[in-house]
């Protein structure tokens, strides 16, 4: 949006609003949406005072720090959350070295030329406007074999900003450890393992998808599934 | 059997999920910041240290980095 365009009259409360999808569209902060007005100006002035520190002390882990306890803030339910009556427990069947495990990541990872939506699915900014039609979809696995090095990996995700996946998948998809760990005998790897995008219906991964990949994994011998979230 | 690694431990409480590691990181780079390989590896480890030693459902451990 040109400046011309831009209402100067906007309120704060537009402003916080718009990095919600909007005109500042920005995923890692699209939280400020949720929050009031006051506290969402705390949280921008703790982050601008944590960059200025940070442009003299050159500490990246103080200002991470300071924007993932703005993210633990702002995405805090209004109500406290019930743990379900029962949560399935499945103990090792065998010791860790000797079960086989798949990693899923809902990460939106996947090998590149094999892109879930087709060889014209969208970038990662196109995928932003598509935000509602993704959360009203059934979510697809990505197969990506165990030998598959990051160079081959690529991400999208409406959710998050995908981009950091694709300059280090290992940060949401982390295959490349996984086999040091098994090249250091901790674990044995399945031949496959798997990338989703978790912004989409819950109800459906929940009720029809999740236990037909449990099937999947159970056919391939696999005994443990290493899951990531985003 | 299965553990997950999230950071946003709230997310993971109304789930039941049998073992949750929680880390401290940004959202999208659950596993540990960009390029810090040492980081991500030692989240990695600690989730299989995990998997192996809860002892019951619904854990939810830390992830504490003890290699630096």
């Amino acid at each position: 949006m040109t400046d011309e365009a831009r209402p100067d009259s906007g309120s704060f409360e537009e402003f916080r609003r718009s990095f919600y999808y909007g005109d500042h569209a920005d995923m890692q902060f699209k939280f400020l949406a949720r929050m009031p007005d006051a506290v969402a100006a705390d949280v921008i002035a703790e982050v601008l005072a944590a960059v200025g520190e940070t442009l003299d002390t050159g500490d990246l882990d103080g200002l991470r720090d300071v924007v993932y306890r703005a993210q633990v803030a702002g995405y805090l339910p209004e109500e406290p959350v019930t743990p379900p009556s029962e949560i399935p427990f499945t103990p090792p069947p065998a010791p860790l070295e000797e079960c086989t495990l798949a990693l899923i990541s809902a990460g939106g990872v996947f090998v590149v030329g094999d892109d879930p939506m087709g060889p014209d699915g969208p970038s990662q900014q196109d995928s932003l406007v598509l935000i509602n039609e993704f959360l009203r979809g059934t979510p697809t696995l990505s197969t990506i074999p165990v030998d598959t090095t990051n160079e081959r990996l690529t991400a999208r995700h409406p959710g998050y900003d995908a981009r950091s996946a694709q300059r280090d998948p290992s940060a949401v998809f982390p295959l490349d450890h996984l086999r040091d760990l098994a090249a250091d005998g901790r674990i044995r790897l399945a031949d496959e393992h798997y990338g989703f995008t978790g912004a989409t219906s819950q109800r459906r991964l929940q009720k029809e998808v999740a236990p037909r990949w449990a099937e999947h994994l159970a056919d391939r011998a696999v005994d443990a599934a290493l899951l990531v979230a985003t | 059997m299965c553990v997950a690694i999230e950071a946003f431990r709230h997310r993971m409480e109304g789930l039941g999920v049998p073992r949750t590691l929680i880390t401290p990181h940004l959202m999208g780079r659950t596993i540990g910041p960009v390029g810090d390989r040492r980081r991500q590896r030692a989240v990695v480890s600690a989730a299989l240290d995990l998997l192996g030693s809860a002892t019951g459902p619904g854990t939810l451990t830390a992830f504490e980095d003890r290699t630096t």
